[in-house]
């Protein structure tokens, strides 16, 4: 809590942000490569995941150990998939572009994979009788098939990657993120300010944009030819393969120095902290401000500025509430409790608003009935009704919260990914590839928790 | 005594669609039995929402217990509810709940709000008795520390028919109450609610589909067709009320 209070006290610092023309005019090459990041890693991934999820539905030879390498290459979190091109091919959007085309081919592959997999088999099968080729099969049967449910969940590894690019950068890959790490760097926060203003009207242009895909999916075709001239733009600029094989051959074997070993618990135990706080945080505070949400619980007054709350505390990711909690409050997984526990209370609030707004109406209308006071009825007919949706939105939240905690250690928050950064700072870069592994096994661990869980409770992700 | 009254009713939906109800007229004395038969669509849910003061009135008017249900807000309008209990077709019990925490929700209107969610995590022992007292009229007193989703539908609607007796109301809507029900629970449902009507003297309006019910359990039937009360019929040997008049 003192943390926070520190936090808010310092927040006058940033005011007011510079809007003056020269630096917004200067600001606009760093504000073009962020686009740019985007809209590369978007032809890419797309591309590089239609192609493994046709190998994946068309069981190809090989397609097996295809879809578990791609299912623990998700596991690598996307700002530390970025730090590794960092490293790989020089400092730059080129990395960060990599970075993202890599973690979201990867989802994509996977997600449409386990989609084509699940196509009728009865128009595929009369296509493999005329004796056509597994992949021709695949390509004429299940991707007409699975057209539709390809494109939402295209639109929607859009917008992940579309915000994903926004933050690329606080760790040297290029763009908005990197100039805003830079300011506070420089403690310039009046600038650093302003770049917070551009990064989360840039999320909402995005979103925007997302939303325009939904519907008109056809949009993403006019997206590649913008992507691939991106993707020539943002080739890395430093890329030399002497020195990448330099940095591969530095990195192997990965190692911990004895010293180090003895913090690996603390570390671990940091950045398990971090998750759990930060989630166990934001349910605190969601509860309240969801049920102040719901606009079938609360009255206009109330629901309308709660509901712009969530959304902004929302609008900015963890991330960046991280390079300012560490800025303001200080260096330590207290900091990364707050970015995380902030972001998620702004995740919480919206979709626990929505559980209590979407729950079956005759049950609470009968409460309501019997003439109790709002919140008894909202005590035995919202709260139970809602309980079901509000845990699985927390339990998915909490997977992503996994590898969130060992991205805002990077930025300064300590555990896992604190550990990673130093070692990539001083060009450690076989205890780099040490803790890098320690992340992927930690996030690999949680995920499978969170299955067996989700198992138990027979829950999908289309359920919610 | 008069429960309920109603005068020329007329609800409308919007200002362009025919009314919902147009010109309703009904009495119910204390302890009196009156079906509603009509269609779906026929106005009968509406004519419930109205009476508990979920739909605006736009003529015509509603007491119950001698109070106007049309002006009132708020608190005022809650305080009405108490004296309405409703138990409609399925899916208006709160599943997630256990079975004695349904029951009392029936008290939710004359319980403290601070009362009412110390009794979902620690009930008290007569607030226990009360709701085992409830369940044993509804003949189903050792389901009290079910799981409501576990129960079967007749069960189901005992449990939504004892929730209606802890309000202890002087006015019962029943809203189709055997919609999803075979034959024989249908029977039991209504001689059930019907008995606790004499024995309790709540007066009882209850909309059906089928006219052999009506006729076999209630006092008075009451046909509406699009809004409309068509015609009244009685059973042999009971007088007309003299404030039921059907409406033009």
């Amino acid at each position: 809590m003192h943390a926070l209070v520190n936090f808010f006290a310092q927040l006058r610092l940033f005011f007011p942000p510079d809007f003056s023309p020269s630096f917004l005019w200067a600001e606009r090459v760093p504000l073009l490569q962020t686009v740019e990041i985007a809209a590369g890693a978007m032809v890419f991934s797309i591309s590089i995941g239609l192609v493994l999820a046709l190998i994946i539905g068309a069981r190809l030879p090989g397609s097996r150990v295809l879809y578990a390498a791609l299912v623990t290459l998700r596991c690598i979190p996307d700002l530390t998939m970025a730090i590794l091109f960092v490293v790989l091919v020089g400092i730059g959007p080129g990395a960060g572009m990599l970075a993202i085309a890599v973690y979201y081919g990867a989802a994509m592959g996977k997600v449409c994979g386990d989609l084509f997999v699940s196509a009728e088999p009865g128009p595929v099968e009369s296509l493999a009788s005329t004796g056509a080729g597994a992949f021709t099969v695949a390509f004429y049967g299940q991707l007409p098939l699975r057209l539709k449910d390809l494109l939402t969940y295209g639109a929607y590894d859009f917008e992940c990657a579309m915000r994903a690019s926004v933050i690329v950068g606080a760790v040297g890959a290029g763009g908005i993120g990197t100039e805003l790490v830079g300011y506070i760097n420089a403690t310039d926060y009046h600038r650093a300010a302003t770049l917070v203003v551009m990064l989360i009207a840039l999320i909402a242009v995005f979103d925007l944009l997302a939303l325009a895909v939904r519907k008109y999916p056809q949009l993403l075709l006019i997206f590649v030819a913008g992507g691939l001239a991106s993707a020539w733009d943002c080739r890395p600029q430093m890329f030399a393969w002497s020195h990448t094989l330099d940095v591969l051959r530095r990195m192997w074997p990965p190692r911990i120095p004895s010293e180090h070993l003895g913090d690996l618990p603390r570390l671990l135990g940091e950045t398990l902290a971090i998750a759990f706080g930060g989630t166990a945080l934001a349910v605190l505070l969601a509860v309240p401000l969801g049920a102040a949400g719901a606009r079938n619980l609360a009255p206009a007054w109330m629901h309308f500025p709660v509901r712009r709350l969530l959304e902004g505390l929302r609008a900015i990711p963890e991330v960046i509430w991280g390079l300012l909690l560490v800025t303001m409050a200080g260096i330590g997984p207290k900091s990364g409790i707050l970015a995380l526990a902030l972001h998620s209370t702004g995740v919480f609030g919206k979709l626990y608003a929505e559980s209590i707004e979407n729950v079956q109406w005759e049950p609470v209308m009968a409460l309501a009935a019997t003439g109790g006071p709002r919140l008894a009825i909202a005590g035995f007919g919202l709260m139970p009704l809602a309980f079901p949706p509000m845990a699985i939105h927390t339990l998915f939240r909490f997977e992503w919260n996994i590898r969130a905690a060992t991205i805002v250690g990077m930025i300064g928050a300590g555990g896992i990914g604190g550990a990673l950064f130093n070692a990539q700072q001083q060009f450690f870069y076989d205890q780099m590839l040490a803790y890098l592994l320690i992340t992927w096994v930690l996030v690999l661990l949680a995920d499978w928790a969170n299955g067996q869980v989700r198992k138990r409770w027979k829950v999908t992700e289309g359920q919610i | 005594m008069t429960v309920l009254n109603i005068q020329d009713l007329v609800v409308v939906r919007s200002r362009h669609a025919p009314p919902v109800l147009n010109g309703i007229s009904l009495s119910l004395r204390r302890g009196e039995k009156v079906a509603i038969l009509g269609p779906s669509g026929a106005g009968k849910t509406t004519l419930f929402r109205a009476i508990n003061g979920f739909v605006p009135i736009e003529s015509g008017s509603i007491t119950v217990d001698g109070i106007s249900v049309k002006e009132l807000h708020g608190r005022r309008l809650r305080e009405l509810r108490r004296h309405i209990a409703v138990v409609s077709q399925r899916h208006d019990l709160v599943d997630r709940l256990r079975v004695h925490q349904n029951v009392m929700a029936g008290a939710l209107g004359r319980w403290s709000a601070w009362r009412a969610l110390r009794f979902l995590f620690w009930p008290k022992a007569e607030e226990l008795a009360e709701a085992e007292a409830a369940l044993r009229r509804v003949g189903i007193a050792h389901k009290l520390r079910e799981r409501t989703s576990d129960i079967s539908g007749g069960e189901h609607q005992r449990v939504a028919v004892a929730r209606a007796l802890v309000q202890q109301p002087s006015l019962l809507l029943a809203d189709e109450p055997i919609a999803s029900l075979d034959p024989d629970l249908s029977d039991e449902i209504l001689a059930l609610i019907c008995s606790l009507a004499n024995e309790a003297g709540f007066a009882l309006l209850c909309s059906l589909h089928q006219p052999e019910y009506a006729y076999k359990y209630f006092d008075r039937v009451i046909k509406i067709q699009q809004g409309i009360a068509d015609f009244e019929e009685r059973r042999a040997g009971e007088h007309v009320d003299r404030n039921l008049r059907v409406a033009d």
